[in-house]
């Protein structure tokens, strides 16, 4: 390349503030694509050029194709990452942006389509010997055969789960428990995928429960070489989404590990699969079921990072600009563990609501160990628009037990005010048993913390915090501006 | 509940001291117990996290606290958000645990539920609508 690169990130908030990092630190130019609702974001200011995309909705700003790859275009962008979540995982997008003679960080649009179908998906898992659960594939919603397909599913028997073909993120999913239900569910499941992800095929899968959700992050260059990266354990979830992530998993033995390790490597291989991807299973006891392959960096990567001391960010870039992969990559041991909680505006004391407003307050501990990914600050007014993710606090520790306890502290020097946050949340099921290794299955939340409310300071105490905050902040209105040391109001540059 | 009035010795006010303060780092100890938490903003308006739970003292005992989705047969929006589906059309008789209408908001659905039983007395918006919280969606006849 003659021309100097220059990287359009198709994405926002926290995602766009972790891409546009690693790209500041190879020095190389970004362009922010923003929707009119985040003009003032941190992550617009971070980028090097911005251009607006369009309206708040995200149908017209981060999901339209059309005008990120025409911003792009105008930004004179000659490269484009696509985070994760919006298009990150749109075979459409890869083939524009490469159709454009721009560099793609992401897979071809090929493997995009073929593991971004979730049947087709499945087929290439069994093809190379992955196990995979029981699973009935729906017809087109205007064809008529609904009946059958109705009636095999039927026949699987309850509990099933509803999954949109093209979907992610837990939208677009529904479990059935009473087969009676069966048809409303794939109606709300098809509603919710239409609106997500702009299609409305669905197919059904039994269930798998109580499981365990486990997965692998690979990167490949495209050439057939492929780097498996060590493993994360997400078992922690509220209504799919996962609320803490951790790296290694801490349930696997080290033959199973090895063996869910091939799986995802031999899926990979056989696709000669290009750039980072994470090809996820449910365990159940020793039983393993590929689950999906994600095609793109996922969002609690993080802890990956952590514990191999490596850029995932810059991996992608180097593979998609065909340099290759590191030589000692591929089985690389994991050093110390890694925890990571999501910091999501919602209320968790009141069944995961959404929860927006401005964000008042946004402190963040600098601590030994701890890493703060964050898309938002002081001031900054949380939507309905978007996804409830905010930030991401991970932890490192030389075992699981230091992360822990590294993670509840760094929770406990955080202030985040304005929205509710399922940070209360996370803290206490980081100190239950629920979190003792190979205890909690991907409904324990929903079953077991439903009732949780959060931990209330007693009047006493706000009492005593009037008169004590009068003295230590003073009377005036001004912001107290001793509150540096080693806390942050810009997180996004908490990089241990 | 009395006003508090800060600087007075009242017999009201538990007994408090200030263990350390390096800001934010707050360690306060109330009544014999001590705890650790953050303490931000302004002296009139501050900000108090505690195990990772926000308050904010001068204002409300804790800090962003969600509408009410129901009052008195009326059915308000939680949540800033899209309706997109109404389930239920006046005159209608609906029973308690009954999906009346469904929000969508940060790309979830939210089905809002009949808190009781009852006819639907009017609805006020339609599949669409953008609504913003405490907005009243659906009115129910009130329980006999």
């Amino acid at each position: 390349m003659t021309t100097l690169p220059r990287v359009a990130v198709a994405n926002r908030g926290e995602a766009a503030m972790r891409i546009l990092r690693t790209f500041a630190s190879l020095g190389i130019e970004t362009v922010a694509l923003h929707s009119e609702a985040d003009r003032a974001a941190m992550f617009v200011e971070s980028a090097d050029h911005r251009r607006e995309i369009g309206p708040a909705a995200a149908s017209d700003s981060y999901l339209d194709l059309d005008r990120i790859i025409d911003a792009a275009r105008d930004a004179g962008a000659n490269a484009l990452h696509p985070g994760w979540g919006f298009l990150s995982e749109s075979p459409e997008l890869a083939s524009r942006v490469e159709a454009e003679g721009w560099t793609y960080i992401g897979p071809t649009a090929d493997q995009a389509t073929q593991l971004g179908d979730k049947t087709r998906a499945r087929a290439l898992a069994q093809a190379v010997a992955v196990p995979c659960a029981p699973c009935i594939v729906g017809p087109d919603p205007a064809d008529s055969q609904q009946s059958d397909w109705l009636d095999a599913a039927r026949q699987l028997g309850a509990p099933l789960l509803i999954k949109a073909t093209h979907g992610g993120g837990g939208k677009g999913m529904r479990i059935v428990r009473q087969l009676d239900q069966l048809e409303e569910a794939i109606a709300a499941a098809r509603r919710e995928s239409m609106a997500a992800f702009g299609d409305d095929s669905v197919f059904i899968e039994k269930l798998i429960e109580p499981a365990r959700h486990i997965e692998v992050q690979v990167v490949g260059d495209g050439r057939g070489e492929v780097a498996v990266i060590g493993d994360r354990e997400c078992t922690l979830q509220r209504r799919h989404q996962k609320l803490i992530e951790e790296s290694p998993a801490p349930s696997l033995s080290k033959s199973l590990r090895s063996e869910i390790h091939d799986a995802a490597g031999r899926l990979a291989r056989q696709l000669s699969y290009r750039g980072a991807g994470t090809v996820e299973f449910l365990l159940d006891g020793e039983d393993f079921y590929f689950l999906e392959m994600n095609t793109r960096l996922q969002v609690e990567h993080p802890v990956t990072e952590q514990v191999h001391g490596i850029d995932l960010v810059e991996l992608q870039w180097r593979v998609a600009i065909g340099e290759g992969l590191p030589t000692d990559l591929d089985g690389a041991i994991p050093d110390g563990h890694a925890i990571e909680v999501r910091v999501n505006a919602e209320d968790p004391g009141a069944g995961f609501l959404p929860s927006v407003g401005v964000i008042r307050h946004c402190l963040w501990p600098q601590m030994q160990g701890i890493r703060i990914d964050s898309g938002v600050r002081q001031g900054d007014r949380v939507t309905h628009h978007y996804d409830p993710m905010l930030a991401k606090i991970i932890a490192h520790g030389s075992d699981r037990q230091q992360a822990t306890r590294r993670l509840v502290e760094a929770i406990d020097a955080t202030l985040i005010s304005g929205v509710r946050t399922s940070l209360p949340l996370c803290r206490e099921l980081l100190l239950s048993d629920e979190f003792e290794p190979g205890v909690a299955h991907t409904t324990s939340v929903e079953q077991n913390w439903s009732q949780w409310q959060a931990p209330q300071l007693g009047e006493d105490w706000l009492q005593v915090l009037r008169i004590a905050a009068r003295q230590l902040l003073g009377r005036g209105q001004q912001e107290h501006d001793s509150v540096v040391g080693c806390w942050q109001r810009l997180p996004g540059r908490v990089w241990p | 509940m009395t006003p508090n009035l800060p600087g007075t010795a009242s017999s009201e006010i538990p007994q408090w001291r200030i263990v350390e303060w390096q800001p934010p780092l707050l360690l306060l100890e109330v009544e014999g117990e001590c705890r650790s938490l953050i303490l931000s903003g302004t002296g009139r308006n501050p900000a108090v996290a505690w195990r990772g739970m926000s308050f904010s003292p001068a204002v409300d005992s804790d800090d962003s606290a969600p509408v009410a989705v129901e009052s008195q047969g009326n059915i308000q929006a939680p949540m800033p958000g899209t309706v997109i589906e109404v389930r239920t059309s006046v005159g209608d008789q609906v029973s308690e645990g009954e999906v009346l209408l469904v929000l969508e908001a940060m790309k979830m659905e939210l089905p809002l539920r009949a808190p009781h039983d009852g006819a639907v007395r009017s609805i006020a918006v339609s599949t669409g609508d953008s609504v913003e919280p405490g907005r009243l969606l659906i009115e129910l006849e009130q329980e006999p």
